[in-house]
């Protein structure tokens, strides 16, 4: 009886070490993030969160972003007028966050994945990671503790500002910036539409990063690029089309019971600014 | 060809002494390259000159300017190596030592007020302190909100328009039930929705500048019937007793919220199940011309002046049907009885000479049952609201009072009882237009009896009936809705009035039609409301007929996210009442007389306000400043006289308008550090009127000045103090040439409450608080109580002791628009109180 309760006990100790590597410590940089597309309608910012592991892999993404559940229930129901204009006020009453992933070195070392959301496609790309020209400057000052020092650089079509740490040896920041001889703890464009500020530092446990889900879509970062405009300029009739390319139809009626096919172009400031944009 | 060779020359020796390039390898102590190690050059004054990283070969290639000193090598686990230049070779392989890497943490702010869209949301884990018990108690501490005396919650000085718990209406406008007995553990978020519009098919429609609170409670709280039970016991001057029992349930289909509470030791328990006026609409019954004796020092807590015994029994429950109609009855009870003691010194403004002294020994005691029953469809297209409300007391006063030596007995019942039906009905058209009914018809009567100094009984009997009816029209037309009303009152009022040789009844009826169209704009930031209201009133009583105009305007623009600006103007007509009508002289109080002119008055209000707002919830900062100014016009002159020992109050035939100005600022800033709150109110108001001092009008102006100042802090985890201060100062002004100035009499109060949180289970609190004035004749008072208290997870064991110094007497002068008080008030004596509270 004895043997039989110490061999269980065994048994469970090794499943539970087992259980246990499973995952793995991570440095997590939490970053607050104003984006003066949602800035202006909210008086919070976004809470972002950079996750580093030790073999280089890291994650970048909204704490808020990922209360998905208002989104995929609409994938997953049937779609029906009424449900979709619930939906719709749902997502808009959620603690809104940036939809963005960007993960690094990953799938292999030196490559970039990006998982967005377009409407209702789960999109992503994979490219080269592409690195900043800094220039480093002589200003310096404290975030959280560690001396930072500034470089700028111009990249992806907007004039960037950053403060990285040399305490932190990492080649990494927030959102796409990286190559500095430190991390990056804030950063913000020229005319100040994107700020990331590092408010959070600590080591914690996370799962490591596994395959990309099979449902997402690949596409190329250009054709990204077109998608995120297109839908900008008329998110109902990006909405309708994506729906009828399913093989369902809806209608969708304002308050006077009269038929929308399209919604006013929004201005959205793009942080990856395109020749064709004007801010 | 020389000077070929010399620039060829100085050209290669730039290039050497500008550029320099750095290559090698990094391994660890196994000789293993290492990948992603930062390479960093540096000159003397550790600038960077230049940075790389390692391939996964472990090499390097930097290229630095000059003046290159040192080479830095760096990478999480392992060990920095520096090597200056002067002493590296190219080509090197540099070997790095392990090292354990502790990363230098910072924790993240959790969020105490987040925003989206017009909701804020105040995490009560962030704004508890380690001394608060009941929601209220950390309602206090958010910024931006503010709880009056009365438990009426203010947000950006306005009051709350709903308070709702999960979203649903249990305690209608008898929240301070729930706020004042929530235990604030039991809750985890308190939601303030702006602008709220209670009404779902108006929502949109017609804007709303309130807001409404909603009570997000913990998971544990929700689905399962919760109660306490409290029980105490005390020794002062007689045996003290405390208690109370609750129960409450909270589901998606049903709540309810009910308690039992007893208590003589002081506490004020009938305020919580008063109605809070901000929420009821126009009031309809009649308010009498008696009320009980009741002696409260100003600004004193109850615990120190309330010589109660109070009992309560109160009830509320609400039910969703599967239609999701909500249907509520909520029912209280309440005896009360309350001895007063009071010493008072009353000096006229328009009476020269004349100074009165009053010692009073009385008991108020109030017996009072209140029910309402409501059917409430609040639907998107359709709302329609049935209440039904009762009230009945059996209110009396009794004592005797010693007036300039002479003593009399008091004796006085200011009974009431009144019945009130209100509907309201809207419907929203296939075309958006909203079409609305409503109708309040209230019957009231109140026969009162009171004891006078001439030693007679007067009989005083009221009785009213009120009825308003309004139908409205609300349109549509692209941002902007258009209302119509039409509405017909019928008001009728009987006074009888019965005293020595007077015996005489007194009657009014008005009939009120009315028709108001109103616009109501909303686009973007500019909310706009206008209307203008044409009002035909009909005194068949008093054979008058009148016709007026009534404008109403209230625009709000916000400037931007964090700031926003409102004006208002109103003009608006006061309701003739039989009780500001009658012309006979009627004993208001056992020595007062008064009488109104028997005529109609055309009495109305100019009331324009402006006011600011500025929020920033991420940084925990609010600001208002509001200004406003009233004119009251046709204010009846009164001419005072004295006839011994009767004060009699006669209406003169002059008429004048009164201004009153008003300044406010309401200053609140909470900080993540020590879970500190500051809040700061300034307010100044000017108030104009006249008397009638022998015979000649003289005008006056009364300022008042209220500063309060309040700190809460919790500096570590075994301390927290709430630090307050406040001061009053109130001065009379002669605008008339033969009469001075008054004096300045200034007041202040100043408390500090310190807790102490020795082990987690145990508390210690001792509350000091000083009053002085400025008038040297009054002397300033010290109190001081404390209280240990021993928490466990469902029971709470608390021991404590009031007024430790004794202190029995306070003295306080004030001064009024006519006359000037000293009264000196009896307090209640040393008191210790053992009580237990366990979660049930």
């Amino acid at each position: 009886m004895k043997r039989i309760i110490l061999s269980l006990v065994l048994a469970l100790t090794v499943i539970m070490a087992v259980a246990q590597t499973d995952s793995v410590q991570i440095y997590r940089f939490t970053y607050e993030y104003c984006d003066s597309n949602v800035y202006a309608k909210r008086n919070y910012p976004d809470i972002m969160r950079l996750e580093i592991q030790s073999n280089g892999i890291s994650e970048f993404y909204s704490k808020y972003g990922q209360d998905k559940s208002a989104v995929n229930s609409l994938n997953a129901t049937g779609i029906s007028q009424a449900e979709l204009m619930a939906q719709i006020e749902k997502i808009k009453s959620a603690k809104a966050g940036v939809g963005y992933r960007i993960m690094k070195n990953f799938p292999e070392q030196g490559k970039l994945t990006m998982i967005d959301k377009i409407a209702m496609s789960e999109l992503y790309y994979t490219e080269e990671i592409a690195l900043p020209e800094w220039t480093l400057a002589d200003d310096e000052k404290e975030i959280c503790g560690y001396k930072c020092k500034q470089a700028k650089a111009y990249f992806l079509g907007r004039h960037w500002t950053a403060w990285y740490a040399e305490e932190l040896p990492i080649n990494n920041g927030p959102w796409k910036l990286g190559g500095l001889p430190g991390l990056i703890l804030e950063a913000s464009d020229a005319d100040n539409f994107f700020h990331f500020t590092c408010v959070g530092i600590e080591t914690t446990q996370a799962e490591p990063t596994r395959k990309l889900d099979k449902k997402l879509m690949k596409c190329s970062h250009k054709e990204f690029d077109r998608m995120e405009r297109e839908y900008h300029s008329d998110r109902m009739a990006f909405l309708l089309n994506q729906i009828s390319s399913e093989g369902k139809t809806i209608t969708v009626m304002d308050e006077r019971g009269n038929e929308v096919k399209s919604s006013p172009k929004d201005d959205h400031i793009f942080i990856e600014k395109t020749q064709d944009d004007k801010r | 060809m020389k000077r070929f060779i010399i620039t060829q020359l100085i050209i290669l020796f730039s290039f050497l002494s500008f550029a320099q390039n750095f290559s090698g390898k990094v391994v660890d102590n196994s000789g293993k390259p290492l990948e992603a190690v930062s390479v960093i050059v540096t000159d003397a004054g550790n600038k960077t000159l230049a940075f790389g990283y390692t391939k996964s070969d472990g090499s390097f290639a930097v290229n630095a300017k000059e003046g290159a000193t040192l080479i830095n090598f760096s990478i999480i686990g392992f060990e920095k190596a520096s090597i200056a230049t002067k002493d590296f070779k190219d080509g090197q392989t540099v070997t790095l030592n392990s090292k354990s890497f502790v990363l230098k943490e910072v924790k993240v702010r959790p969020d105490k007020i987040t925003q989206s869209e017009d909701t804020l949301n105040y995490s009560v884990s962030q704004f508890q302190q380690g001394q608060d018990r009941s929601i209220a108690d950390v309602i206090k501490n958010m910024p931006g909100m503010e709880i009056s005396q009365s438990g009426q919650i203010s947000f950006e000085g306005k009051p709350i328009n709903k308070f709702y718990i999960e979203g649903m209406d249990l305690m209608g406008n008898k929240y301070a039930q729930a706020s004042e007995n929530l235990q604030a553990k039991k809750v985890q978020t308190v939601q303030v929705v702006q602008n709220h519009q209670p009404i779902k098919s108006l929502r949109g429609v017609q804007f709303s500048d309130q807001a409404a609170i909603n009570l997000v409670l913990k998971e544990d709280a929700k689905n399962t019937w919760a109660g306490t039970a409290d029980i105490g016991v005390g020794v002062g001057k007689e045996l003290l007793y405390d208690g109370r029992l609750m129960a409450m349930m909270f589901s998606k289909k049903h709540q309810n919220l009910s308690m039992y509470k007893a208590n003589n030791a002081g506490k004020d328990i009938a305020h919580e199940i008063a109605d809070l006026a901000s929420l009821l609409k126009n009031r309809q019954e009649m308010n009498g011309l008696l009320s009980n004796i009741t002696v409260n020092a100003p600004n004193l807590d109850d615990l120190r002046t309330n010589f109660n015994t109070s009992h309560t029994v109160a009830t509320n429950e609400l039910i969703r049907t599967k239609y999701g109609n909500d249907f509520r009855i909520q029912a209280d009870w309440l005896w009360n009885r309350q001895h007063g003691e009071l010493y008072r010194e009353t000096e006229y403004t328009d009476l020269n000479g004349i100074l009165l002294s009053e010692e009073t020994s009385v008991s108020a005691i109030n017996n009072r049952f209140k029910t309402d029953l409501t059917y409430k469809i609040n639907k998107d297209k359709v709302y329609l609201n049935n209440q039904i409300h009762g009230y009945i007391d059996f209110d009396r006063s009794y004592g005797t009072t010693v007036l300039n030596g002479k003593a009399t007995r008091q004796n006085v019942q200011p009974r009431k009882r009144y019945i009130c039906e209100d509907f309201e009905t809207l419907k929203t058209l296939r075309n958006g237009n909203v079409l609305n009914f409503s109708s309040q018809t209230t019957y009231s009567y109140l026969p009162g009896q009171l004891l006078t100094i001439l030693g007679s009984t007067e009989h005083l009997n009221l009785s009213g009936f009120e009825s308003q009816n309004t139908l409205s029209f609300r349109q549509r037309i692209k941002a902007m809705t258009i209302k119509y009303e039409t509405g017909i009152n019928v008001k009728s009022q009987l006074m009888e009035a019965n005293y020595q040789d007077v015996n005489v009844s007194e009657s009014y009826n008005q009939q009120n039609i009315y028709i108001t169209s109103s616009v109501n704009y909303e686009h973007n930031s500019l909310k706009m409301n206008a209307s203008m209201k044409v009002d035909l009133l009909n005194a068949s009583s008093l054979d008058n007929l009148r016709f007026t105009l009534q404008p109403r305007i209230n625009i709000k623009y916000a400037l931007s996210g964090t700031t926003s600006l409102q004006t208002s103007y109103i003009y608006s007509e006061t309701a003739n009442s039989l009780t500001s009508l009658y012309n006979t002289p009627i004993f208001t109080s056992y020595r007062t007389q008064t009488y109104y002119s028997g005529k109609f008055e055309n009495t109305g209000l100019h009331h324009t306000n402006i006011s600011f707002n500025y929020k920033q919830p991420v940084r925990g900062n609010f600001m208002t400043l509001e200004g406003s100014w009233i004119q009251r016009i046709n204010n009846m002159l009164f001419q005072s006289q004295y006839e011994n020992p009767v004060y009699l109050r006669t209406p003169t035939d002059h008429r004048y308008n009164a201004d009153t100005y008003t300044l406010r600022a309401h200053l609140s800033k909470s900080l993540y550090w020590a879970k500190t709150s500051l809040s700061l109110n300034v307010m100044h108001n000017w108030n104009g009127y006249s008397l009638l001092i022998a015979d000649n009008i003289t005008d006056w102006q009364l300022q008042n000045t209220n500063i309060q100042f309040r700190v809460t802090m919790t500096p570590a985890k075994i301390l927290s103090y709430e630090l307050r201060s406040e001061l009053n100062t109130s001065r009379q002004f002669a605008k008339t040439k033969e009469h001075t100035d008054g004096d300045r009499l200034t007041d202040f109060r100043h408390s500090i409450d310190l807790y102490l949180f020795p082990t987690e289970k145990c508390e210690v609190g001792l509350k000091n608080e000083i009053h002085h004035s400025s008038d040297h004749s009054v002397s300033s008072s010290h109190f001081t109580d404390a209280y240990v208290s021993y928490k466990q997870k469902r029971y709470e064991l608390r021991l404590t002791a009031n007024n430790l110094l004794g202190k029995e007497k306070f003295e306080r002068r004030t001064i009024g628009k006519t006359t000037n008080l000293y009264n000196i008030y009896h307090l209640r004596s040393r008191e210790i109180l053992l009580s237990i509270s366990i979660d049930l």
